[in-house]
């Protein structure tokens, strides 16, 4: 275990070197300087998405909710291909036109500078800090579980170094670390649901043991209730059109052209490393159902399963999620600072410095942001995940998705969509955290259900106005 | 056409699904999703040139899909594993399947270069 860990930093090191070296320019910083094919953006958007969020909150999760848990990954299916035909090809088209380096730049190129920039560069800077957050949780239940090592510590050495890489390098950088990583992911995530189904006795002993001592976990809709589920499937079908880490690998496609390979890559490699969810969830979850594993809560479910099986599967493990929180923390890093030095600033019209130092710096602050957080929060890894999601969701749903696609879209309605979305979500999740509201309400889904009414009524009724 | 279709149908599936959580009506919860989905894929239909009509057709096809899978598990009785088992089934037939699609009815557009820069 040691040597992997030693590896590891030798290549966050190495690939800080060569990143400080190929990122020097804002187009490489930010853009991997459009470098991106396919493969490269699939692989890599594929494990910037999938975080500690899948590896420990998922099974976590299964255990807790059982079948209907699966309603957040159903939509795996349709959203490689759904990203694309919704906001994809409109993205690229845009991001040719007006040379844009990051999504606050797309809702400029669309809605005009100042408050649109400004309201997207602050959404993204909050979301991501919550969404770092989910990798530092996840990572500090793992570290404890498996390593022995205070969770804090292995938090702490996993973000600096994927800081220090992605402060040195940018996208450029964490590019092509995503991809190998999103690779290293699904192979293994692979090989630990077949682990976990093998260990339970196979598919179906895992699914009898549930009929016979947890039944209420193989109910599609137990614990959330119909509405519930069917609110989670949307918001993870709909949401991934509007995650600026996901967006941003659009950003990076050297061409068009690109688009017609990207859903099956995002597509093979998600649902290989969604495997994790479901066989972990079901085989280590029949272990624990059985009496057959100690297990101290459901986000201990998955390291509780890995300290239990062979010595090389729990290295890969580690490795896995090791990669699965840098690659998201890498993308999220980029695009916080980014927010912070280069869209907030020219939302008031202030000068951007010529150095890419300020970037490195806001790169490094806002992996210091998430850790902060992480500590403060008190949330399972799932749900935290959950906030981080519904947050981008109902903040850039409307104003990019139906921005770009209508064009009777406005700057008012843009503005109004960008401040009610992620204002109802945050209401209604502190509703939620209090107890006070109902399983059927889904915070990011009904903030963004408000936030496209906004768009709609605002454009129509300012678009009159100016008529 | 896509000046009035889109904000109506957005705004319509809005309305319905704050609803479907006021009212806790999974029902009218499945009716959003089906036609989110079919709508979400119809975005594209007017970047397409050769592709419309086949286009059109995968929309519909997720539509029913989705509505197959929830009719299921709304409609099928308690208890079992079937209802979980569907789920898998449901994720195992359409992965392979949306994307070659996507890829099938892919157009370029006329003006697309490489933009990569070093």
């Amino acid at each position: 275990m040691t040597t992997a860990l030693v590896v590891l930093a030798a290549l966050a090191v190495g690939l800080a070197v060569w990143g400080w070296r190929h990122g020097g320019t804002e187009l490489a910083y930010f853009a991997a300087a459009r470098s991106a094919g396919p493969l490269l953006a699939g692989l890599g958007g594929t494990a910037a998405g999938l975080s500690a969020f899948v590896f420990v909150g998922g099974p976590g999760l299964f255990a807790t909710l059982g079948a209907a848990s699966l309603w957040i990954i159903l939509s795996a299916p349709f959203t490689g291909s759904l990203q694309c035909w919704v906001v994809g090809e409109p993205v690229v088209a845009l991001a040719e036109k007006h040379d844009c380096l990051t999504v606050p730049d797309l809702v400029e190129a669309r809605f005009g500078g100042g408050w649109p920039r400004g309201l997207a560069a602050i959404a993204i800077a909050l979301g991501g800090i919550a969404v770092l957050a989910v990798q530092v949780k996840g990572l500090a239940v793992v570290g404890e579980t498996l390593l022995g090592i205070p969770g804090p510590s292995i938090a702490a050495a996993t973000v600096a170094a994927t800081a220090l890489y992605t402060a040195a390098g940018g996208m450029r950088a964490g590019l092509f670390a995503e991809a190998a990583q999103g690779t290293l992911m699904a192979v293994v995530s692979v090989a630990l649901a077949v682990a976990a189904l093998t260990a339970a006795g196979g598919p179906s002993a895992a699914v009898a043991t549930f009929v016979s001592h947890r039944p209420e976990l193989l109910d599609p809709w137990h614990g959330v209730g119909a509405t519930g589920a069917i609110a989670w499937f949307l918001l993870f079908a709909l949401g991934t059109c509007a995650q600026p880490h996901y967006l941003q690998k659009f950003l990076l496609l050297r061409s068009a052209a690109s688009l017609r390979w990207l859903p099956l890559v995002m597509t093979g490699a998600l649902v290989a490393v969604l495997t994790v969810w479901v066989g972990l969830g079901l085989g280590a979850g029949a272990l624990w159902a059985g009496g057959r594993l100690v297990v101290a809560g459901p986000d201990d479910l998955a390291p509780a399963f890995l300290a239990r099986t062979a010595p090389w599967l729990l290295v890969a493990a580690v490795v896995a999620v090791l990669a699965a929180v840098m690659s998201t923390a890498a993308s999220l890093l980029n695009v916080v600072a980014a927010a912070l030095v280069r869209d907030l600033p020219l939302a008031v019209h202030l000068r951007l410095p010529r150095s890419l130092t300020p970037a490195r710096l806001a790169t490094l602050a806002a992996a210091a942001a998430g850790g902060a957080f992480a500590v403060a929060s008190a949330r399972q890894v799932a749900l935290l995940g959950i906030v981080g999601w519904g947050t981008f969701t109902a903040a850039l749903f409307p104003a990019v998705v139906l921005g770009l696609n209508w064009p009777g879209a406005t700057r008012h309605g843009a503005v109004a969509a960008l401040l009610l979305g992620p204002a109802t979500q945050l209401l209604l999740e502190l509703l939620h955290h209090a107890g006070r509201l109902a399983p059927s309400w889904e915070p990011g889904l009904a903030g963004t259900a408000v936030g496209v009414l906004a768009l709609v009524t605002v454009s129509l009724l300012s678009s009159r106005s100016v008529s | 056409m896509r000046s009035f279709v889109l904000p109506a149908v957005s705004t319509a599936l809005a309305a319905l699904w704050l609803a479907a959580a006021a009212f806790d009506a999974p029902a009218v919860a499945s009716l959003v999703a089906v036609a989110a989905i079919t709508a979400g894929i119809c975005l594209a239909v007017h970047r397409r040139r050769r592709h419309r009509r086949s286009l059109v057709a995968v929309a519909a096809g997720a539509g029913l899909a989705v509505a197959a899978l929830l009719g299921a598990e709304l409609l099928l009785p308690p208890g079992g594993p079937t209802r979980f088992v569907l789920q898998l089934v449901f994720v195992a037939l359409l992965a392979p399947v949306v994307p070659t699609l996507y890829a099938a009815t892919f157009e370029p557009p006329p003006d697309d270069s490489d933009r990569s820069a070093g």
